[in-house]
């Protein structure tokens, strides 16, 4: 909703939502009701620091958790992200069965990445370098 | 010409009426017709309406849709490499799953026909337990699986056969043929069921009649008398299993990954699932479903012709 509408309105509810579900209050609140249904096995696991440690998560597995969460680093969604992911083990897996050399291989799946991040990009209208588009294999902006 | 045209209109009409005065007449056979009807034409008929609209526009859920006439289809066919192996491989399992399966299907009801009653239910529990055992393929991941641990690679590591573990659900060499080898091993379903009911039906005397006759074995009894008897049955069984066979998409999902490596399990329908979404591309994925459907009704139209000349 904040992205798809110009309604200034409908992006304050939208952002005043967000700030609500996010907050602690909510997801303490979701995860308790949820594990009260679901059982244990449906322990929810909040990204709100604050929020799991009021949740039924018992002491050592919190320290685990606490240290994973001070080192984990998030990076962004990019359009045209998923083909990462799936090229990257792509590359992993053909080095693995036919040993071909590892920089080329990541070298070509890298540009596979690359013209699909572009296509995507260009497709939602967001702006894309002109090295990035000269390193495509047919290096004409796509429409 | 025109006449011939007037003269078609002339008699379509006729008939529309006299169909319509019947069916007044026969209000409640309706009635008892509409709660199906209702629910067919929304969920059936309602989305496929829908889907071949929406393959004309480019839609991405967000926004609106945006009319982009063919060029959904044209990108299809002309540049979209990965389509062309996913079709490649829908047809090689197609072919394979769909004639073999059948075959085999026919082959085992004939076979365990001869039994008496109790072995035969307890053989064709053995054989469709596969298709209604929900997702028992998943024990083939296991079998299949890339680490020594795997049942098929530390037996032939024992034997000595290869050193190192083979990566069979990862490496694109061998994800096909293992693929393949797991939808033939599902593949005796409800087609099977109709064969196995069919032979029972075929009238014993027309096996005397025929060996009166000049029948002099068993392969001939089987072409002239068996399969003519079962043509209901062969025909029902050809469509469940082109159904299935252009629509596969569950077992190399859950065995080769979603996506496989390099699309070496890629199908139409998991091609489809990619577009629609993982990558939002509702237009591009209507398209695909579009043609698979017009392709289904094809081989259909194309396997029961072929079927009607079975036996004469």
């Amino acid at each position: 909703m904040m992205i798809a509408t110009d309604n200034e309105e409908v992006k304050q509810q939208a952002w005043e939502f967000m700030k609500w579900w996010v907050s602690t209050e909510s997801q303490v609140r979701f995860g308790r009701e949820i594990e009260s249904i679901l059982g244990a096995s449906a322990r929810y696991a909040t990204a709100n620091i604050a929020a799991i440690e009021q949740l039924a998560w018992s002491e050592e597995q919190l320290v685990v958790i606490r240290e994973q969460m001070s080192v984990a680093v998030g990076f962004r969604e990019v359009a045209g992200g998923y083909y990462t992911t799936r090229h990257l083990t792509n590359a992993v897996r053909k080095v693995t069965n036919e040993k071909t050399d590892p920089r080329e291989t990541l070298l070509d799946y890298a540009r596979t990445i690359n013209e699909e991040i572009v296509k995507k990009r260009s497709e939602f209208g967001l702006p894309v370098p002109q090295e990035a588009i000269d390193a495509t294999r047919d290096a004409t902006p796509v429409n | 010409m025109t006449t011939f045209l007037k003269k078609y209109v002339n008699l379509r009409k006729r008939n529309t009426l006299i169909a319509w005065e019947k069916a007044k007449q026969m209000k409640f056979c309706y009635a008892f017709l509409a709660p199906y009807a209702v629910l067919f034409l929304a969920f059936y008929i309602l989305p496929m309406i829908t889907s071949i609209y929406y393959s004309f526009t480019y839609y991405n859920i967000l926004e609106p849709a945006k009319f982009v006439g063919a060029s959904n289809y044209i990108d299809l066919i002309l540049n979209d490499d990965v389509f062309l192996k996913a079709v490649t491989n829908t047809f090689t399992l197609a072919v394979i799953t769909g004639p073999i399966g059948y075959i085999l299907s026919f082959g085992f009801a004939w076979l365990i026909n001869e039994l008496p009653r109790w072995i035969r239910t307890l053989a064709v529990l053995v054989f469709y337990a596969p298709s209604i055992s929900g997702n028992a393929f998943a024990i083939f991941s296991i079998i299949f699986r890339g680490d020594a641990y795997g049942y098929l690679n530390s037996i032939l590591i024992d034997l000595g056969i290869i050193n190192t573990p083979i990566l069979w659900l990862n490496n694109p060499e061998y994800i096909m043929p293992v693929i393949i080898i797991v939808t033939l091993w599902m593949s005796m379903s409800t087609g099977f069921l109709s064969f196995v009911a069919g032979l029972q039906g075929v009238d014993r005397a027309q096996y005397e009649a025929g060996y009166v006759d000049g029948i002099r074995n068993r392969w001939q009894e089987l072409y002239y008398i068996t399969l003519p008897n079962m043509k209901p049955m062969l025909l029902f069984g050809a469509v469940m299993a082109i159904t299935q066979a252009f629509g596969v998409c569950d077992v190399p999902m859950a065995l080769a990954g979603y996506p496989s490596t390099d699309y070496a399990a890629r199908t139409v329908v998991t091609h489809l699932f990619d577009y629609g979404y993982t990558r939002f591309e509702m237009g591009y994925a209507s398209a695909i479903a579009t043609m698979l459907f017009v392709v289904m009704i094809l081989c259909n139209k194309l396997i029961q012709s072929a079927l009607r000349k079975v036996g004469t």
